[in-house]
């Protein structure tokens, strides 16, 4: 279709800017390239903008349907007549959905950094950085095939590890940025695996054949069965394990939290918005796969999600640095995508799960971009990642404050805030396919409402912490962004997502379900009045006590009492019996694991290279060795 | 098989062959080593002239009895070895393992060669005096083969210069 | 019979083998020769890329069925004189740094080529055996050629006996294959389907894979390769790695794909993944960034032969592809590392090859280590350089061929390998220079710089346009 080639200005447009501000980024002035990196981005965000508009309200429904719409696809590589790479780029809902999320995105950090990091050396590179994440991401989401998903999935991998270890000279960041790298390698190669596989079964590599309900991809490699599976099953579990690494699903979900050593707004753009939310988006560009000819893949997909889900909540509840209690945060909600992609079916009504997956990707993209860029405005004034070196900001940062809790809101799922009917579209489609699931979810919710307002009140109102500097609030350049954030959290549920984003494309309207609705959000509130029982209060109770003393002494001493028996429920028996061990098990099994095979290959490493020792004779027995074992190994399979 | 003066004469040259290569790697004396191969290449080139390959029994004495032994013995004599506990060499285990494997080798290879080639050969040829004489080798050599006898020459040339290169160029 | 005729139909190999005599008459004529040796040299290898191209799909046996041209045979040697021409273009300001500045240096490498160009169009075991043996005797030189430094010299006397060693067993082979069919040539030996399966003919074959798997450093002939690479002149370690190993993965290719050596296709899997496993798993410990690259080139060589063991229509493009690749990348790294080497100061050892000096090279050198960072990326196997294409080949070769297991074994091992590639780019990226740094001081004008930039040209091209590499070299689509 003719109508969309400016798409491909996308990502001409970033990758030229990457290449500017990269190459010439030494010889310009750093606010030079910022606003560069800005101006791009916002003609990025317009196209985009425009892309969306004209697919969603203009050309893109073709009798009712929502097509796939292939503008650009050039022919890059053949390997066999019938199997070729092509690069191109494809127009869907979810594509153009994943367009705008990124774009207004990256452009509110690209915003936000301009004050953020303006006291930081290295801006341009910093600004090349971004600019490369973005076109890799964006390249990414349009992709015709999985195999152009595959190169700008590794290069969104290498910026993605160029930006963590930004602040090169810490070696935290360092020892982070190689560990996201090394984690996420571990993953692709489960992808690349998959996608070999699937390839090899199905004799393509392309998104519009392979999702073709009608086509042959989705019968291929059912029958040929290996330990039970269908090997396509076994294809999908492979790209899923890609996923997992991308999306940090447990247990791959370790290199996220230590990413968190990366510049804020670079948290807030690629590890809240963008790339962990890759893997849901390529389980979603593969749906039609999962759902049709691999239901165990499938529902796997919907245990790890839940699983990880809780996983994640329950260790958001013990953290003490803000930013980690948001990396949790964010692998807990991933969780619940993955959830609502695990439990969806195909087609029309049944496909809510799809829907609603798709419609909390978005609102989330919103409110934890939103969380991060507070967060970091936080950072900026208080310089300290530990909540206990905070409290009682609300009076020196208003905007943040009013922004971060309109986040806090949306994550919660209250109402009206764009959480709210995300989530509820998400628990809907999780209670028809299977209650125990829903109720699990449900307490995961509670718990994430828990865990935010704990920041919430932990940050704005709390103890009164006397600051060595007073903090104020930042420049325009980071307000706007949070303000604009802020509002975007607040509408965006009241988008009729399902009357766009569906699994097989044809639109269908969904409802409120009140009768999910009301107990979840009661379930949120209750969440939030315990985060409001323990952490608005806590140091506050002496004080009140003394100010309110005499008719109010009572009342008080009763609550005392109350806090008590909370504090003793909750902080001995649940953070200490379940939340301490989990977290420990994730710092000292999971992650332990995963060092132990480095170091385990290290160690054989250096036992081996003593068999290296430089005498001839040894090396000519070796080789002698190894013939007479060679001629003898012939000498088997002849007779065999 | 035959009893006649060729059968002798092989087997007789053969044993000879095998014992001086044996005594050859068991001496001590660096020049009663040398001698023995001396012997071993003299036996060989009579196997050579058994097969009717008259050129290479003659090149064999002359190039390996005359010129490259008389360089053995040169060198060894240059090197005065007084002390040849240093050319005694104890047995380890390594050595005991490299027999072993070495004889299992030598097995492999001759049942490989026994079973292949069963059967494959029962007369020499009618040409083979032919054949093995340094007219016919000549011909060959400029006519049909003269490729890669140049080549053989580029080899030599390269070798040369190598050599010249490590040994003589001046280093400043 | 040879015809006149037939040696315009291997003008490279003419072209070649001309300029190697040539040179020696040069260097004794001309006084101050080196410049116009090394601008001779260039000019030949260059003329003979050139008229390679003339001989694309015309196939043809030549020079009394010696010689046979394909478009395998010629892929391979393009690639070989690729190598060639980047080494010699590099060699110029090395060998001035290390005061072996010779004419018969280039001699040297053209006589190594000329026996690479032959061993590859060799249509005859005597003319492998001839091309092997003029190739390893200029290798042998050329490893020992700074002779004022131990390292050299021992890695040239190592080099040479176990190389003597291995000869003899090929030379075996050979006669057990002549023994069997009475001829040498392999069109001949090839037509009788009889012999293929004789004892004899599959182990005297055994013994010349054999003795060709030692010169490409597979798992367990690749002892000699680190001690090898680590003494040689920096780059002709390079070349070794590449342009060696190409001739001999060229050589033994088609001998392969000849001989029915399906039965074995599970000896070759269990040689590429020992010698993967070996190569990366001791890469990792290795603190000498010369030792590092020998074991990345041992590792190379055991995803050369996932593409062997594959052994269907996909291996022959993969391997080729992965060898181009290959070429430019570990040439490039090994030239980047000979150009940061230090002055000869008539020292024994190399000095500056540590992994810790190349802490900080980012801060300090900025263009070189974003030139290094391209060739580990590539060699790592990350997109978009040429090295993940190579492997990407190489594993959906061994995927056709129903070895799946073989794919995700080496997938996984060139994981470890991602690890050390990754710690090169780690220390220059992002660690502190350490005090005090003995450094070379580097200019633009080293000519290794200008071979760098085509280094970097080829990963980049060929990463960014793989089937540029198939029109190039006339691929027919399987």
């Amino acid at each position: 279709m003719e109508g969309y080639t400016f798409t491909l200005l996308i990502p001409l447009i970033l990758f030229a800017t990457f290449l500017l501000i990269g190459l010439a980024g030494g010889k310009l002035k750093p606010i030079i390239s910022g606003i560069t990196g800005v101006v791009s981005l916002s003609v990025v965000s317009i196209i985009s903008y425009i892309t969306a508009y004209d697919y969603f309200f203009v050309n893109g429904k073709v009798d009712g349907v929502f097509g796939k719409i292939i503008v650009y696809d050039a022919e890059w590589l053949r390997f066999t007549d019938s199997l070729f790479i092509k690069m191109g780029i494809l127009l869907d809902p979810i594509s153009v959905m994943m367009l705008v999320v990124i774009s207004t995105v990256s452009l509110m950090v690209h915003i936000y950094s301009l004050g953020y990091m303006h006291n930081e050396g290295g801006f341009s590179r910093y600004y090349s950085f971004l600019s490369l994440f973005t076109f890799a991401m964006m390249g990414l989401v349009i992709s015709t095939n999985i195999f152009q998903t595959y190169i700008f999935w590794e290069l969104v991998g290498v910026s993605s590890y160029l930006l963590i270890g930004f602040y090169y000279n810490r070696p935290s960041a360092v020892a982070a940025a190689k560990k996201a790298f090394i984690v996420t390698r571990f993953a692709d190669l489960g992808f690349l695996i998959g996608i070999l596989l699937l390839s090899s079964l199905t004799g393509t590599f392309d998104f519009v054949e392979l999702t073709n309900v009608n086509g042959s991809a989705i019968t291929a490699g059912s029958s040929v069965l290996f330990m039970g599976l269908s090997s396509m099953t076994w294809a999908l579990i492979l790209v899923f394990i890609g996923c997992a690494g991308k999306s940090a699903m447990f247990p791959l979900h370790i290199w996220l939290p230590d990413a968190m050593e990366g510049p804020t707004p670079v948290s807030a753009l690629i590890h809240a918005a963008t790339m962990v939310v890759a893997g849901v988006y390529l389980v979603a560009r593969l749906f039609p796969l999962y759902a049709l000819s691999a239901p165990v893949a499938l529902e796997m997909i919907a245990y790890v999600g839940a699983f990880t889900s809780m996983f994640a909540a329950i260790i958001a509840c013990t953290q003490t640095d803000i930013k980690r209690v948001l990396a949790f945060s964010t692998i807990s909600q991933i969780g619940i995508m993955m959830v609502g992609l695990g439990v969806s079916g195909y087609a029309a009504e049944t496909g809510l799960g799809f829907t609603a997956s798709m419609f909390h990707l978005f609102t989330h993209a919103m409110f934890k971009a939103l969380l991060f860029l507070g967060a970091g405005a936080v950072i900026h004034a208080v310089h300290t990642n530990e909540i206990s070196g905070m409290g009682g900001l609300r009076k020196y940062l208003p905007v943040t404050h009013i922004t971060f809790l309109v986040a806090c809101l949306a994550i919660s799922g209250i109402p009206p805030f764009s959480g709210f009917f995300s989530k509820d579209e998400i628990l809907v489609a999780v209670k028809e396919k299977d209650s125990f699931l829903f109720y699990f979810e449900s307490i995961v919710s509670g718990l994430s409402a828990f865990y935010m307002f704990r920041l919430y009140f932990g940050i704005f109102w709390n103890r009164n912490t006397t600051y060595e500097h007073t903090p104020h609030e930042a420049g325009m350049s980071m307000k706007i962004p949070l303000i604009i954030l802020a509002i975007l959290a607040a509408v965006t549920g009241f988008i009729p997502f399902s009357e766009f984003v569906t699994s097989d494309g044809i639109p269908f309207i969904s409802h409120i379900h009140w009768d999910i609705a009301i107990p979840a959000t009661i379930v949120g509130l209750i969440g939030i009045t315990a985060a409001f029982i323990f952490y608005k209060k806590e140091s506050d109770l002496s004080d009140k006590a003394a100010a309110s003393l005499g008719g109010f002494y009572n009342t008080v001493h009763k609550k005392f009492y109350i806090d008590e028996i909370y504090i003793f429920v909750t902080k001995k028996i649940i953070f200490n019996m379940v939340s301490t061990p989990v977290a420990w098990f994730d710092r000292n099994v999971v992650d332990g694991t995963m060092n132990g095979i480095a170091s385990v290959t290290n160690f054989v490493s250096e036992k081996i290279k003593r068999f290296q020792s430089g005498q001839l004779q040894q090396y000519a027995f070796v080789m002698v060795t190894g013939m007479i074992i060679i001629i003898a190994l012939i000498f088997y399979f002849l007779k065999n | 098989m035959k009893f006649d003066l060729e059968t002798v004469l092989f087997f007789s040259l053969a044993v000879m062959a095998i014992g001086s290569a044996i005594m050859m790697i068991t001496r001590k004396s660096p020049i009663t080593s040398a001698l023995y191969l001396i012997l071993n290449f003299f036996t060989v080139s009579g196997l050579y002239l058994l097969l009717k390959a008259q050129f290479i029994a003659i090149i064999q004495v002359l190039v390996y009895m005359g010129a490259i032994m008389v360089l053995f013995l040169f060198v060894i004599m240059l090197l005065n070895l007084q002390d040849e506990k240093i050319l005694k060499e104890k047995f380890t285990y390594r050595k005991i393992t490299a027999v072993l494997l070495s004889i299992f080798l030598f097995c492999l290879l001759s049942f490989t060669i026994y079973f292949g080639f069963s059967g494959k050969f029962t007369a020499m040829s009618d040409k083979a005096v032919e054949i093995g004489t340094a007219e016919f080798l000549g011909s060959e050599l400029f006519t049909n083969f003269s490729f890669p006898f140049e080549l053989a020459s580029f080899l030599l040339l390269a070798a040369i210069v190598g050599a010249v290169v490590l040994a003589k160029k001046k280093f400043e | 019979m040879i015809q006149i005729k037939d040696l315009l139909e291997v003008l490279p190999l003419l072209i070649i083998a001309f300029s190697a005599i040539f040179i020696l008459l040069l260097e004794v004529s001309i006084k101050k020769s080196e410049t116009v040796i090394f601008g001779f040299s260039l000019i030949a290898i260059l003329a003979a890329i050139a008229t390679s191209f003339n001989y694309f799909n015309k196939e043809m046996i030549i020079f009394n069925q010696f010689l046979r041209i394909s478009n395998a045979s010629l892929t391979f040697s393009v690639i070989i004189l690729i190598s060639m021409l980047i080494t010699v273009i590099a060699s110029k300001s090395y060998i001035e740094k290390e005061n072996v500045n010779f004419g018969e240096y280039y001699s040297m490498l053209l006589f190594a080529l000329m026996g690479m160009m032959l061993m590859i169009f060799a249509n005859d075991i005597l003319i492998i055996f001839i091309g092997l043996e003029l190739m390893s005797v200029c290798f042998y030189v050329l490893a020992g050629f700074l002779r004022l430094r131990q390292k050299s010299n021992e890695s040239a006397l190592k080099y040479f006996l176990l190389g003597a060693f291995m000869t003899g067993f090929i030379l075996y082979g050979i006669a057990l294959i002549y023994g069997i069919t009475g001829t040498t040539n392999l069109t001949l030996i090839f037509s009788d389907a009889k012999v293929l399966t004789n004892y004899v003919f599959i182990i005297g074959t055994a013994l010349l894979i054999i003795g060709f798997m030692f010169k490409i450093g597979v798992f367990p002939f690749h002892m000699w390769i680190p001690d090898v690479y680590d003494g040689a002149p920096t780059v002709v370690s390079g070349m070794l790695s590449t342009a060696g190993k190409i001739a001999a993965v060229g050589t033994i290719l088609p001998i392969i794909l000849a001989v029915n050596i399906l039965n074995f296709k599970i000896i070759f899997s269990v040689a590429a993944v020992a010698t993967m496993l070996y190569g990366n798993v001791i890469a990792l410990a290795q603190t000498n960034i010369k030792r590092l690259l020998a074991y990345s080139s041992i590792a190379s060589a055991g995803y050369i032969f996932v593409g062997v063991a594959s052994m269907n229509e996909f291996a022959l493009r993969g391997i080729a592809y992965y060898l181009i690749a290959y070429t430019f990348m570990q040439l490039g790294a090994f030239i980047i590392v000979a150009m940061l080497e230090k002055k000869d100061d008539g020292s024994r050892d190399y000095k500056n090859v540590d992994l810790d000096f190349y802490k900080g090279l980012g801060k300090r050198n900025p263009v070189i280590a974003t030139f290094m960072t391209f060739f580990l990326f590539s060699l790592a196997g990350i997109p978009p350089f040429a090295g993940f294409w190579g492997k990407y080949y190489l594993f959906f070769a061994a995927i056709k061929s129903n070895q799946i297991w073989l794919a995700v074994v080496a997938i996984l091992l060139s994981l470890i390998g991602v690890y050390y590639y990754l710690k090169i780019i780690v220390y220059m990226w992002f660690s502190e220079s350490l005090e005090p740094v003995s450094e070379e001081k580097f200019s633009f004008s080293d000519t290794g710089f200008a071979a760098t930039v085509l280094a970097v040209i080829g990963t980049i091209l060929f990463g960014v346009d793989p089937n540029l590499f198939f029109s190039l070299f006339k691929f027919v689509t399987p």
